[in-house]
């Protein structure tokens, strides 16, 4: 579980995250959906322990993550909007790396780098260097990697940027999976298809602020509008009829 | 799920040392300087103009070469290919005359006129070794015109002197083990060059950096990892630059061109043990720079800067202003001396080692902990 609590953070004169409180249960996907710049990324940074809050606090699992980083975090795997991998290294060694870097025991090292290649069906991406791959198959490692271990809480940072068709079918397939095994999903997100799909709560995020948050039906009744997109517009402050 | 900093440091080691010894670029730069760079140096000594010549005969043309028998004679005693007419196949540089009067002028003891001819600049120095052949025999008849007169030789030459040339090396050794030392400094500088690039800012612009830092290991943790991936590759290449050195000097390639050391194998782990603390230092430095440049091509720009501070101080240290010892405890003077030393008379202890070694360690545990602050600012996350 993440707790947030009136977390702010300035860049300069800048505000861009501003008294945000969120709760993100296990066992649940809660989506962030804000346009660019609505402080999404910063949030997710925040948590992540890249960046320290200037008022409030994050906790994971009831640890501080501004006290305690390395704990904090050790139950967390992160996908990060533009993620990198390392193009001399096999989709096996990546992954294995971010197992080990996580903590994963020597023991348990081989299974669990197996389960998540298994998992986003790499398999026959396991010893090719990621210096030849797709924008596809680049991003499936790269989730690979964050899910190994199944850490108990995940954010994903638009993870279905640059997917196929059917890399997309199988994210959504693979975060309804850990959904049910009782992790805590934090997933920001433009694609209104996914957050459609996939969200238990969406929260709208404008200008560095929580706007509204609730199930997308709620999303919709508080915007009065037919649609999570409109809803999303109109929440966000943009003149939909100046749009149509 | 117990984490120490020494594990957590050595799964990055191994990551980084793994994907260095797979990038071409930094292996390649690794091994350039050090095996390139004395064979580079060897080359030039080898080209340069005048080293050749010490052993090659000078052409001269004798104009009136009949009317001096026992002179020609000499000359071609001293090395001296005499000709006495101009032929094409012969690179002539200097033309002696000898006038028709020279054995008249000798018997009544008369000074004799003998012209000349040729530049200074020339290359072979031909000019200068006539001019000292002929010296040489202007002396010879001399004494023995004296010795004729009734002088006894020993009052001719009142100093029996006897020289015993310990320097085995020639002038060329001096500046092959400056050009040496030199080499060395830059082998460690360029072999972790690229790779400190590479996983500085290379790995932000990649954007693995982020991935990286949100993983539950410390940011120091990282530092140390990438850190001594460098300095590992820094000494690699003052292994391979140190091996090349005693490679040359084994085969007696060096001895033939009049260059005689006391380094072989042997001295390759002393010159690593008195380098580490160097290689340390720069590996930090190249670390420090590339995590406070904004992009892979700002990192190359400054990073290339800091090969400049051995280039430099490898420089000053070679100034005869430099004699001040405490001066020479100086980290890098003081490598460059020691290495000067370790060149030219092989193994020895230097005393100062502990002391610089130890300036050199504060380096570079100021420099990590100013990198650990870098990663830790949140500056080194792409801007959205």
């Amino acid at each position: 579980m993440i707790d947030i609590q009136a977390v702010s953070k300035s860049f300069g004169k800048t505000e861009a995250v501003k008294n945000v409180t969120l709760t993100v249960p296990d066992g649940a996907i809660t989506t962030l959906l804000g346009a660019n710049g609505s402080g999404k990324t910063t949030t997710l940074r925040m948590i992540a322990g890249l960046l320290k809050p200037d008022t409030g606090h994050i906790s994971i699992d009831d640890k501080r993550v501004s006290s305690n980083r390395a704990a904090a975090v050790s139950t967390l795997g992160f996908f990060p909007d533009r993620f990198g991998l390392y193009p001399r290294l096999t989709a096996r060694e990546q992954i294995t790396y971010a197992a080990r870097l996580r903590g994963v025991d020597e023991k348990h090292l081989h299974a669990a780098v197996g389960d998540a290649m298994e998992t986003l069906a790499i398999g026959a991406l396991a010893e090719r260097r990621a210096k030849g791959f797709s924008a596809g198959q680049r991003v499936k490692v790269a989730l690979a990697a964050t899910i190994v271990g199944r850490p108990k809480t995940m954010i994903f940072d638009e993870p279905t940027r640059a997917l196929d068709l059917y890399a997309v079918k199988l994210l959504r397939i693979v975060l309804k999976s850990l959904k049910k095994d009782g992790h805590a999903i934090l997933l920001a997100s433009h694609v209104m298809a996914d957050v459609e799909e996939l969200s238990d709560t969406v929260v709208v995020m404008a200008g560095g602020k929580i706007v509204a948050q609730g199930s997308c039906e709620d999303i919709r009744i508080e915007a009065q509008q037919p649609n999570l997109e409109d809803a999303f517009f109109a929440l966000s402050g943009f003149d939909l009829e100046a749009i149509k | 799920m117990s984490r120490s900093l020494l594990h957590d440091t050595a799964i990055i080691l191994g990551k980084e040392l793994r994907d260095a010894t797979r990038d071409k670029r930094s292996v390649f730069l690794t091994l350039f300087y050090g095996v390139f760079g004395p064979l580079i140096m060897l080359a030039s000594i080898y080209l340069q103009p005048g080293n050749d010549s010490v052993n090659k005969p000078v052409s001269v043309l004798v104009i009136g070469a009949r009317y001096a028998p026992n002179l020609v004679a000499h000359l071609v005693s001293e090395n001296i290919d005499v000709q006495q007419s101009k032929n094409a196949s012969h690179d002539i540089g200097v033309i002696l005359t000898i006038a028709a009067n020279y054995g008249q002028k000798i018997t009544s003891g008369e000074a004799v006129q003998i012209t000349l001819t040729g530049s200074r600049r020339d290359n072979d120095n031909a000019l200068n070794k006539v001019e000292g052949a002929l010296e040489n025999y202007e002396r010879t008849l001399a004494v023995q015109r004296l010795i004729l007169r009734g002088v006894p030789p020993v009052l001719l030459s009142p100093f029996a002197i006897e020289i015993h040339n310990t320097d085995e090396s020639s002038a060329f050794a001096i500046y092959f083990s400056q050009s040496v030392v030199f080499f060395f400094l830059v082998a460690c500088s360029s072999a972790g060059m690229s790779l400190a690039i590479d996983t500085t800012a290379g790995e932000r612009e990649r954007h693995s950096l982020e991935i990286l830092l949100a993983q539950p290991v410390s940011r120091l943790a990282i530092v140390l990892g990438k850190w001594l991936t460098i300095t590992i590759f820094g000494l690699a290449g003052i292994a391979t630059c140190g091996l090349t050195f005693a490679i040359l000097n084994a085969s007696g390639q060096l001895a033939q061109m009049g260059i005689g050391f006391g380094y072989g194998f042997a001295e390759v782990p002393v010159t690593l043990l008195y380098l580490v603390g160097f290689a340390s230092f720069l590996a930090a430095l190249q670390l420090l720079v590339g995590f406070a440049a904004r992009s892979f091509k700002e990192a190359q720009a400054y990073i290339g800067f800091t090969m400049i501070v051995p280039i430099l101080l490898s420089m000053l240290a070679n100034a005869s202003y430099f004699d001040k010892v405490w001066m020479k405890n100086l980290p890098v003077l003081f490598e460059v001396m020691t290495l000067k030393h370790l060149l030219t008379l092989g193994n020895f202890l230097n005393s100062a080692w502990p002391v610089t070694l130890m300036m050199e360690a504060i380096f570079t545990v100021i420099i990590l902990a100013i990198a650990t602050a870098r990663l830790n600012s949140g500056k080194m996350l792409p801007s959205d």
